[in-house]
This record gives C-alpha cells, structure tokens and sequence, in this order.
C-alpha cells in the first residue's frame, strides 16, 4: 500500500514534470555593444543568377563583434537575415542559394544590433540558358463564330526557373486542319500573348510555340459548331392508322450553324405535338451527325398530330401535321350473358383483332368503367344488387368511336 | 469452509464462462451495435494516445466525451494483434471480471461460498449480461459494472472495520471503474453504494444487539452515527476520484453541454405498447429471474438487506422505461431523455444474481429441497429443478442467437475494397458518408483516413443540422422517418459546404434521392457497394479547425487511466495471489459473521409462489393468445390483407402468393413474373410506414377490403388507395388476384442509336494533381430567368436555365438571399427541382427553397435581393431521355396523360418538373412530381396528377443581375454564346390550362434510371 503511494507520488512528478517542459519557453537576452564604423563590405554588383549562392566578403572587420552582425537580404520571394562567417582569416556572408537562383531585384542592409552600417541594392539577371516553356491555353474549346476566340500564352523560363528579360523574341505557332501559322512576339513582363480568332469551321486548333531552341507541349482547343440554323422536319410509319401499337419516327434534317458546321452529337431537339383534342405530346432526342430521330407512339384515336421540333431559343422546324386514319368503322353489338357485359371483338384495318390493350369505356347509367381489350374483347361483371331489374343505357367509347344501347337486365 | 480451499463452483463458472462467451463473442460481437464504435475509439488512442480530438467523425469531434481506459487498454493492445485482438481481449477479462465481481459481491450479500459460487455460475448464463455483451456490445459498461462488484467488498470492509488497506484498495477499484464508465460510478454509488452502506450499518447494529428483531431505529441511528466519519471519508474520496480521474470528460461536458434534440430509445418507449422493445429491454434481460421475483423481494426485504431491497425496487421500476410515468418523474424529463433505461435492468438484475445464487442452492441441496421432497417427492423436485435450468439455459442460448436469427445489423460488409478505393487517386481528400452500413461504419472509420460527416457517438455530434433533429446517423436514416431523410437531403442538396464527394451506399433504397439531388454512380466495388459521387466538391483543406485543449488535460486523459489499474492492481496483487493460490492462511471476510437464518416457513412461500406462478402463467397465456389471434392471418379478412401488404413491404413474395385465392389458377410463375415486370419508386424503394384497412361488404364468404396504406420513400410520402377482393373457403380467406395490364409493346427488338460520353482527362499515371492540359473546361450554362418568389413563409427562387455548351454538364444552382443591408442570410442549392444533369442545348426549370427558419429572425428579416451562382461541371452519365409525356391534357385540378418510354432503358422512377406561367408566359413556380411506377422499354404508363390550384407564388423580385456560372457574368455568357436569343419552342412547349392563376404550364421530364443497362 505505502509502495503504492510512492507510485502516485512518481505520476504526480512525471505530470508535474512534462508540464515544466511544457511552459518553458523564455527567450535568452545578451547584450554587448560594437564599435561602429570598423565593418566594410565589397559591394555586390548586379550580376546573373547562380544556384551556387552568393559571396559577400567583408572588406574590414573585427573578429571580436562579427557575432553581432547581421546582413538583412530581401528578394523577390522574401527577407532573410543572414549571419557572417569567419574562415581562414576571411569574413564573408553567403547569399544561399534559394535567394541568389531567384531573378529580381536584391535589396541589403548590413546592421549591427540597432544601427544600419551600410546598404544597398542589386539586380539578379536571368541566365541565358534557357529551360521550359510552359504554355496556356484558354478556352479549350470555342465555338466557330466571329464572336469567339482563344488566346495562347506562352512563359519561357530560364533552367533556374526565372522568367526571360522582356523583348525576348519567342514564336507563337498554331495549326488547323493543316494550316500552320507562325507569328513572332516579343516578351512583355515575362510573358508572351496571342489571340487565336476561332475559325469559321468545326474542328480541332493545336498549338504550340519555340524560344530559340526550347520548344512548349502541344495544347489543343476544339472549335465546336456555333449555333443551330432553323432546320426541316419529317416522319415516316409503317402504316397510316390510329392503333395505338406502332412506333413513328420522327426526324429533322441535318442541323447545322450558320456556317454549314454540324451539330455536335448529343445536342437535344425537342419535338412538340398537338393533337386534334389539344392534348399535348412531346418527345425528345439528341441529334447524331447532325440528325435528330424521335419516336413516338401512334395514337389510339384518329387525329390529325401537327408536330414542330426546336432547339429551345436557339433554332426550330416549320410545323407539320401527320393524318391517322381509324382502324374501326363500327363498335359491335354488345353481348350481354349472366350479369356480365361483354364487347367485341374489335377489329383492326386490316380485319385482325385489334392489339391487347386498347381503351374502352363502358358507361352504365351513372357507373363507367375503363377496361382494356384481350384478345379483342372487353368484359365487365355487373353486380346485381347495384343494378336491379331494369331497361338501362349503355355507352361504349373506344378508338374514337361512340355508341349507345339500350340493355335489360332480368 | 475450512476443508475446499479452492471454490469449484467458482472454477467451474469462470471456465464455463470463458468457454461459453469466449467461442460465441467471435460470432456476436462484432454484429453488436457498440462493439465497433468502442472499436473505432480504441483506434484512434493507438494512433495518438494524447490528442483528444479527431477528425473523422461530425468533421471533427473530442474523444474527451467518454471515459477512455477500455478504449485505450484496446488501442495498447491492437499493438500486438490488432484492433480485434485488442477487442475480444478485453472482452474476455470482462467476462472473467464479471464473475468473480458476482462471486464475491454475493459473499458480502449472502455469506456463504457455495452461494456464492452458485451466483457464479448463474451469472455465465444470466440473460442481462449476455444480452449486454452479446447484443449491445457494451464493452465498458460490463467492465465499470464488473469493477464496481470488485470494489463492494472492499467498502464494505473499510466502513466495518476501518481498514486503511480496505480503502485504499476500494478507491483505487472505484477509480478504475470511473476511468472504464462515467455512468456506472454515478449512479453506482446510488444503486449499490447506498445500500451497501445501509448493509454495513445494519451489521454493526446488529452487534450491538442480541438478535435483529432488537435493531430499532434508535440503535440503527446510533451505529449511522458511529460510522459517519468513513462514510464521509469514503463518499468525498470518490466524488474526488469520479471528478478527478476523468477531469477532462467533466470540462468538455461543461463546454459542450448535451442540447441536442433527445433521440428516441426503445428503452424508453411504453412496453405494453411497442412489444419488441419491451422483449429487448424487459423480457430478455429479466428472463428467467421474472419466474423467481417474489422470492427476491421476499429476501430482499429481510431486516440485513433491506436497502438492497429499497433499491432493488427502484432499479426494477426504473427499468420499466415509459411503461408508466414513474421513470419520467423520478429522473426528470431531462435525464430521461438523455439516459438510455436498460442499464437499470442490467443492474437490477445483476443484483438480483446473489439470491438467486441463494435460491438455487437451497433448491439444490440445501432445506427447499428437503421441504420440496417432502411435499412432492424427490421425482417432482429433480423435474421441477431440470425443467428451470433447462429455461435458465434456453433463455440465454435464445440470447445469445437473438442478433443471428433478427439481425439488427446489415450483412458483414468486406470493408477492403472500400479502403482501397479511398487510397486510391487521392480520394481520402474528400470527405464521404456511408449509408446503410449499421454500426459497421465505425469499423469503415477505423481502418481509413479519410472523414465524414456522420458518425457513431450522437452525444458529440456538432453540427447544427445534426443536433437539431432527432436524427441518431444519417447513415440509416431511413428508419427515423421524414426527419431522418430531410437531414439526409440537406447533407446531400450542399455537399459542398461539407466537402463531401462520395457516398457509399450499401442499400438502394436511398439511390432515387442520391440521383435525383445531382449525385452520379461512380463504379460498383466487388463487395457490391456502391459508389455515388457529386461533381464540383472542393478538397478538404489541409489544415482542418479543432477544438484544442490546454496539455495538461491531455496529459490527464493519457496517464491517469492507465495508472488507475497499474495501481491497483499494485495495491490488490497480494489478495488476488493469496485468494487465487491459496497461500498463506486463509480466513473469511469480516461479513461472513453474519449468516442469515433461515426461517421455516415453507408453507407461505409455496403458497405466494403458487400464486406469482398462476398469475405469471396467464400473463404468458394471454401475450400467446394475443400474439395467436393479431398473427392466424387466414382466420379474419383483416389479417389477411395486412399480412398480404406485409409480405409485399419484406418482399416475400411465396408468402404473399399463399394469400391468393388458390381456386384462381394464378400460379406462383404468373405472380414471380408480374413482380419482377413491376418496378418503380412504390415497388422497389417503399418501406411501409401505416396501414388501415377496413373491411366493407362483408357478406357470407366474400368481402371486399378497402386498404389505405402510407409508405416511405426516399423522395416523398406514396398514400395508396387500394380495393381488394376476398373470398373465404373453409374458414380461410383469400385474395382474389387482379387482372394484369395487357399492354403489349410495339417491336420485338429495340434498335437505338445515342450518343455515349466518357471522360478520362489526359494525365499520365500520377498522382499529381491539376496539370493544365487535363483540366475540362467547364461547360457554359446561360441562366434565362430567375425570380425570387414568396409562398406562404416559403421563399423560393426559380428559373430556367440553359446548358448553351456544345457539352452535356452536370449542373449545381445555388442561391444567396440578402437582406436590406445587402448582407447574406441564407444560402441553399437547387434540391430535386431541377435536371441536374443536361445535354448538349437542354434547358431546365429550377427552384431553391428557402424555409423561413433558415435564418434567425425571420419576422424582422425579409429577404431584399438574392443571387444565383450556377457551377457546371462536364457530365457523361445519366443523360437519358426515357420517358415523353404524351396525350396531356388538363381537367379541373388534375392533369391526365401517359408516360411512353421510347428508349431502351427502362425508366425507373419518372420525374414530371412542371413549370407554371402568367398570361404573358413568366415563369412563376416551378413543381416536381414523381410517378410512383415504373416505365418499361416502349410501355405506357398512365399518370394524373394534381396540379397546384388554390395559390401560387407571389414574385417579389425578378433579375438576372446577379447572377453568375462559373464565377462569369451571366449577361457576359448571354451576350457571347446566344446573342441572338430567340423564343423558339417557348410557345409551343406551354400547355394552356383553364385557370384563374395562371394560364400555361409546361413538362420536362427526368428519369431515374435504376438498372442501367
């Protein structure tokens, strides 16, 4: 048990311990003083850039005090402060190479605790050996109109990464569908720019472009059709009849801009139907090659369809209207055996029975329903105790046809 | 007890127990609800034992919110085997903890040994205890409450004799339970701690008297009084533990206090009511111990144990839940709300352990088997004894199996392909969320870096979307209802704002909602899961916000649980040698002076048992006769439908055909092929959620059943109306089958021609990221119109927009509401009123909407001005065009036509995106409905629909001014793109309709492509 404690005591000390650590951060303070007026530098002068880093020797100096010495440097990507070094009787600060490869302006301030000793600047020139170029296009793809372009710009860089001198000449290339033009700029603020007009067809634009014997990647645009000229509409069948089982293809002629270019496949044309009841069909399809095929469902009932197809805000067909023919001249007689109506068989145009599925409406009275035909007939039970004994009216409706009976029921 | 050193009950019990639950938790386990969330936790302390906070989880959350030993013992140990490894471990030493935590709590209770090691081996099989491991996962609830037995004896001496050894040995024990569990200290201290004490005081009372019947309240007073100083002693030192061992659980719970919306339990709900909670928390912990309850609180209440008696009683009433309203008012409304009400089950019944240890042994051999045998006949006795252990044992094999046989949890789900797919390309960069993964997406979360949103621990969710709906896990949202998924759809309509990027969804019930909020399929994993990801979703930042705390809490959390059980199993080592090796010289504990005696009063006790058992028989008659009646689904009408909806709803589609007439010659065949034909938003992603039916014209042997049932689904509540035909022959009802839709198609073979994408950009095998040449360019889209429009409290924006690119694009609005001030005071994306995804030309409605609670003070604050930031980003999947609306017309408020699919895909689930005009053709309001069924390849599929009639949106403000794609100006895209806009198939794309409101409206449609082909 006491060893126990002891135990806790060493946890207590640990803890109390990292905790210490933990906290103990002050700063250290040293203060001499130097003699001014005894460190002189050899000015650097403006000079290319190197990845070797920079010497900076000190004309005059006094060992004793170099510790206090700073060298404050500022470039192009920030402000370091450097310490002197002393080997071999020589005195020297050594600009590392992180600053001196970095093409710019080089501002320096020699200082010594508080007090400015000396200062000054100077250039870092980008080296003539060349590196990349690197190449942006933008946008990469543009529609072949007047209205668009694209622009390439071109960014040589020397092997230390820095960007070339301005008047640099560079050639900016670009090629479509074999013709090739070169066009020489100068550099301007490290960069070079050129805007590509879009051409006037489909097609794909490559570029490209060289500083003496550093050549960029190829980039590409693709020049997509501009937009949709009104186009035509027309349909084809298998048969001229309103049997509601066949499929009608509906097609535009081929789209294209204004300037004869094809659409792009997949563009969506919208094809819109009005029957003779007003009721509204739509259907939808994406152009392939320039064309547009759409089905549609013949209708049940006999209608003349007026159809016009559009690429919304953009482009549309003249209206045409398609006739269909009924299949049916007469609904037949209604059987009417054990409580249960029957109608049928329905015919089609060509005799046969009409396709399973088609509506028909019976209406008894007040009570109607909607029934689908099998085998060409339709059947309903009639619930005796809902229809007693009694002569009652009843209306078929089906494939656009209407007819009444009387029916008794006894 | 001189002669059997060793107790061989005791052996007995722990090998039993070892080899019992130590085979069966390799097969439970790991299907617990809690065993992998405690899993994940322990990971997290082996990958940075001192940082508390974690990024995995609720886009960031403190581990400080639970006692961290049994995470951290795991986490040490994953060291050496893995994180399982780690698992089971510690589970087995809880089994061990367990039974020798009831062996020697019992002794203080009943001081007797062979009882003792009757408790013992009763506890192997007690149905509490396995139904905690086995079922729920409980890890540190088994171990706090195993310590917990440990250190009862230990007070229990220390309060007696004063033995400093005794309260140094008890602190420590209490520390390490504290340290496993913050809840089973707390209330410990006043479930066992409290009558302990009175235990204690009873003892020294009755010292002070010749026999129990003299201990008066006077005596008792005076002893309380006696013993007030190490009673004080005790209870400051162990409020000091509770507080001092978990500090930082205690400040973080200051800082972040509990206010979410309390989340519903099934510990809590009424048992009467919701029977399978009341088997879960009720029966199954309680099991066979129901039979023998009148025994224990006769025991219970014998002068020695009375407080154990008192709060025995409490414990059994508390873990009633919402039974009656007694648990709500002895806890509070609040701590009911929080605290989950099985555990006082578990406690009661583990208390209940000793005298049932007591009970069996004097069944056994001790004087009820003498008296029993007298009475009966030794042939009665031995039945009666095997036919209850033989209950005893059943009740916990039936445990134990519960979780194989009702599965709470979805099938094992292999999580390397998932892992590996968050590897690979970067993908951990994002942030995903899995659905229908059960409590498995804590073992997801454990094996990879990458974070979600959602997440296992509700009590340290942060998100305000999350705490402020009743919402566990938006994971298995689906079970929550309407508040479930609308949380859910808020995560999915921003992605953005979480930097969510990918879903893994490993139940299609919630793909319609996934697809029709702008997400896209991404692959199919080989474990069958999913993957859905959303276009345009910024990474994660590499430098994610947490909530630091000073180190010295840090240090806590790391070193003083650990130290806890080094001390004291430092401190309890010579016991556990002497006791464990017998070296040394034994002798009893000082509460063995006290034995009970046994009085002989058989005969009442036959005859209050007789009772307890007539009456507990008819409560099991009655619950059978219950069960019988609402389940002999063929004997009413009623039964029969609902039975036949249920079928239907678990997709049991023989059952469902057994209800169907067999004079109708519908063959099984027939039924199999008309439901593998159906498909739809009702038929495939529905869970039924109510369902009435009434029977009308019942006459003699047929009836006609009118059924209106309400079903979930991802996108919107379906109520169907439907009637049905029955017949009844020889006493069973059944279904009359419906006629089938006869429609056939129009061609054989379906002979298409699209136009398919696929973008693979133009970058080398690399992880490096954003070369210029393989950035996309993203699409150009042309907002055409935008209004900020008020319905009600319901602000809404809506227009139409335009892909004008040569590109199909997948398309994502958001819009920004500013008040007068020009300050943003809500933000918010177009939901599923809109085609997120749009060929090259197409043009869709769309509709934000804001509810007036998305901002504080929406009396004072109305919205002045608003702009729209549209990003496309280029789409190659889920451009079909599946379903045309044909022959449409309007009637009144309703709109009637059919659906064909002129495709070859069949059309899933059909979106109408209805737009609605004034006289002069502007855009007011914009709708979406779904068709409930199906569409198949070159199928009709009538719909009517109700179009909106009684109000519609008063336009507050119309402008295109702010609005931008992309991060350009949308006049700038205008006027270069369409300079020359025209209203070609404007006109022509309006319905005309009689109404006051408004004069046109127009359909675009949007299909859910479900099984792609």
């Amino acid at each position: 048990m006491i060893q126990g404690l002891k135990h806790i005591k060493l946890i207590v000390f640990i803890v109390l311990g990292f905790l210490l650590v933990a906290c103990n951060d002050t700063p250290k303070t040293v203060s001499n003083t130097v003699a001014t007026g005894s460190f002189k530098l050899e000015i650097p002068r403006d000079q290319q850039v190197s990845s070797n880093g920079i010497n900076v020797l000190f004309k005059g100096y006094k060992l004793s005090q170099l510790e206090s010495i700073k060298f404050i440097v500022s470039g192009t990507f920030g402000t370091s402060i450097l310490k002197p070094t002393e080997e071999s009787g020589v005195a020297r600060v050594v600009i590392p190479s992180e600053i001196s490869q970095i093409a710019g302006q080089i501002e320096w301030i020699l200082m010594e605790h508080e007090h400015l000793l000396e200062k000054g600047n100077f250039r870092l020139m980008p080296i003539s050996s060349l590196g990349t170029v690197e190449n942006y296009l933008g946008p990469r793809s543009i529609t072949a109109s007047k209205r668009d372009n694209t622009m390439l710009v071109t960014v040589p860089t020397d092997s230390l990464d820095n960007m070339l001198p301005d008047e640099t000449a560079i050639s900016m290339n670009h090629q479509f569908k074999g013709q090739t033009i070169k066009t020489p700029v100068k550099l301007k603020a490290g960069f070079g720019w050129k805007r590509i007009a879009a051409p006037l067809v489909t097609g794909r634009l490559s570029t490209g472009s060289t500083v003496g014997v550093i050549s960029s990647k190829e980039l590409v645009a693709d020049v997509f059709p501009d937009i949709a000229q009104n186009f035509s509409i027309n349909y084809e069948r298998t048969h001229p009849f309103a049997d509601g089982n066949e499929l009608m293809s509906l097609k535009t002629s081929q789209i294209k801009d204004a300037q004869g270019n094809i659409m792009t496949d997949g563009t969506l044309v919208n094809f819109f139907i009005v029957d003779e009841n007003n009721n509204h069909w739509q259907t939808t399809s994406s152009t392939i090659n320039g064309y547009a095929f759409a089905k549609m469902l013949h209708p049940e009932l006999p209608s003349t369809l007026s159809v016009n197809a559009a690429i919304k805000g953009m482009a549309e067909s003249p209206k045409i209207t398609i006739d269909f023919k009924s299949i049916i001249t007469e609904i037949p007689e209604v059987i009417f055996e054990n409580t249960t109506l029957k109608v049928g068989p329905l015919t089609s145009y060509l005799g046969q029975l009409v396709q399973d599925g088609v509506e028909v409406e019976l209406q008894l009275n007040e009570k109607s329903w909607i029934l689908l035909t099998t085998d060409g007939y339709v059947s309903q039970e009639l619930d005796p105790l809902k229809f007693p004994k009694g002569t009652y009216n009843l209306t078929v409706k089906t494939l656009g046809l209407i007819s009444t009976y009387p029916i008794a029921i006894d | 007890m001189a002669a059997s050193r060793t107790n061989k009950y005791l052996i007995t019990a722990i090998l039993l127990g070892i080899i019992f639950h130590g085979t069966s938790m390799f097969y439970t386990l790991e299907r617990t609800y809690d065993a992998l969330i405690h899993l994940f936790f322990a990971n997290h302390y082996s990958m940075s034992w001192f940082e508390p906070w974690n990024y995995s989880w609720y886009t960031g959350f403190t581990v400080m919110g639970y006692p961290p030993l049994v995470h951290q013992t795991i986490g040490a140990l994953s060291h050496i085997g893995g994180l399982k490894f780690g698992m089971f471990t510690v589970a087995l030493i809880g089994v061990v903890l367990f039974i020798t935590g009831v062996y020697r709590f019992t002794q203080v209770l009943i001081p007797n040994k062979k009882v003792a090691g009757y408790a013992a081996v009763l506890a192997v099989f007690s149905s509490s205890f396995i139904e905690t491991l086995h079922i729920f996962g409980q890890l540190p609830s088994i171990i706090g409450i195993s310590i917990l037995l440990h250190t009862l004896p230990e007070i229990y001496i220390w309060l007696k004799t004063g033995s400093k050894g005794a309260f140094f040995k008890s602190l420590a024990l209490l520390a390490v339970t504290v340290c496993s569990h913050h809840v089973t200290p707390i209330f410990g201290m006043i479930f066992f701690i409290f009558p302990l004490i009175g235990l204690v005081l009873m003892d020294a009372s009755r010292e002070q008297v010749n026999n129990s019947k003299e201990i008066t309240f006077s005596v008792f007073l005076k002893t309380f009084w006696k013993h007030l100083k190490r009673i004080l002693l005790f209870g400051g030192s162990s409020l000091v533990l509770i507080v001092g061992c978990i500090l930082p659980y205690w400040i973080n719970t200051k800082n972040n206090p509990i206010t979410q919306v309390p989340i519903p339990h099934g510990s809590r709900d009424s048992f009467i009511e919701v029977t399978s909670s009341g088997l879960v928390f009720f029966v199954i912990p309680w099991g066979i111990l129901l039979v023998f309850l009148p025994y224990f609180f006769y025991r219970y209440y014998s002068k020695r144990l009375l407080f154990f008696g008192i709060f025995f009683t409490l414990l059994f009433i508390l873990g009633t839940g919402g039974t009656t309203v007694i648990p709500r008012y002895m806890l509070g409304e609040n701590a009911f709300n929080i605290l989950t009400l099985d555990r006082f089950t578990l406690w009661a019944s583990i208390m209940a352990l000793p005298v049932f240890g007591e009970l069996s042994y004097r069944f056994v051999e001790g004087d009820y088997k003498e008296a029993f045998q007298k009475r009966f006949g030794p042939i009665i006795h031995r039945l009666t004894g095997g036919a209850l252990a033989m209950l005893f044992i059943l009740i916990g094999v039936f445990t134990i199996t519960l979780g194989k046989f009702r599965p709470s949890q979805p099938d094992t789900i292999n999580m390397l392909p998932i892992v590996n797919f968050l590897n690979e390309d970067d993908h951990d960069m994002w942030r995903y969320l899995p659905l229908g993964f059960g409590d498995q997406m804590a073992w997801l979360s454990a094996q990879t870096s990458a974070t979600t949103v959602d997440g296992n621990y509700h009590s340290a969710r942060r998100l305000p979307e999350l705490t402020s709906r009743a919402v566990e896990r938006l994971e298995n949202s689906k079970y929550q209802g309407l508040e479930g998924l609308g949380s859910l759809q808020q995560f999915l309509t921003v992605p953005e704002k979480y930097h969510l990027k990918y879903v893994f969804s490993n139940d299609k019930f919630y793909d319609p909602l996934l697809y029709f909020t702008g997400w896209h399929r991404l692959s199919l994993l080989e474990n069958g899961i999913m993957v859905w990801e959303k276009a345009g979703i910024t990474p994660l930042p590499s430098l994610l916000p947490k909530d630091d705390v000073p180190l010295f809490q840090k240090l806590l959390w790391g070193i003083v649980p650990f130290s806890t059980v080094i001390i004291a199993i430092f401190l309890l080592l010579k016991s556990m040698w002497s006791r464990s090796f017998k070296t040394g010289k034994e002798y009893n504990p000082i509460y063995f002076s006290f034995q009970p005696i046994r009085k002989q009063n058989y005969k009442v006790i036959f005859i209050v048992s007789a009772i307890w058992a007539v009456i507990l028989s008819g409560i099991i008659l009655f619950g059978v006769y219950h069960f019988y009646t609402a389940n002999a689904t063929q004997a009413s009408a009623k039964n029969l439908v609902t039975a036949y909806y249920d079928a239907l709803d678990f997709k049991e589609f023989e059952r469902a055909h057994s209800y169907i007439d067999p004079e109708s010659d519908y063959d099984i065949s027939q039924f199999m092929l008309e439901i593998s034909t159906s498909d739809g938003l009702l038929s495939s992603y529905a869970k039924m959620d109510s369902i009435s039916v009434k029977i009308i014209e019942e006459k003699g042997p047929t009836a006609l059943a009118y059924v209106a049932a309400n079903w979930v689904t991802p996108l919107k509540l379906i109520k169907t109306n439907d009637t049905l035909n029955l017949r009844k022959d020889k006493g069973q009802w059944y279904i009359l089958p419906k006629d089938v839709d006869p429609d056939i198609p129009p061609d054989q073979l379906v002979i298409e021609s699209t136009t398919s994408f696929y973008n693979h950009g133009k970058r080398k095998i690399t992880t490096q990221k954003t070369h210029h040449e393989d950035v996309l360019k993203q699409p150009v889209i042309e907002v055409l119109s935008a209004k900020l429009v008020q319905l009600d409290t319901l602000y809404s924006i809506v227009g139409e927009l335009q892909n004008v690119d040569n590109i199909p694009s997948d398309v994502s609005v958001t819009g920004i509401l500013y008040d007068k001030q020009n300050i943003e005071i809500a933000r918010f994306n177009a939901k599923d009123v809109i085609k997120h995804k749009l060929l090259a030309k197409e043009t869709t409605p769309y509709r934000i909407d804001f509810e007036s609670i998305a901002w504080v003070d929406s009396e004072v604050i109305k919205p002045a001005n608003f702009s729209i930031q549209v990003k496309a980003n280029v789409a190659t999947s889920d451009l079909y065009q599946a379903a045309a609306p044909s022959s449409v017309k309007q009637e009144g408020a309703i709109l009637d036509g059919f659906l064909f699919n002129q495709s070859s895909q069949a059309a899933t689930i059909p979106q109408l995106l209805i737009s609605y005009y004034d006289t002069e053709g502007g855009l007011l309001w914009v709708d979406a409905q779904y068709v409930d069924e199906s569409v198949r390849q070159q199928r009709k599929r009538p719909f009517s629909l109700s179009l909106q009639i009684n109000q519609i949106p008063k336009v507050l403000l119309s402008s295109l001014d702010n609005v931008s794609v992309n991060g350009l100006a949308n006049s700038s895209i205008s006027a270069k793109i369409v300079p020359n806009r025209n209203d070609n198939g404007k006109t022509e794309s309006l319905i005309e309709v009689t109404n006051e409101l408004y004069r046109y409206i127009s359909i675009i449609t949007n299909s859910y492509i479900g099984n792609p082909r």
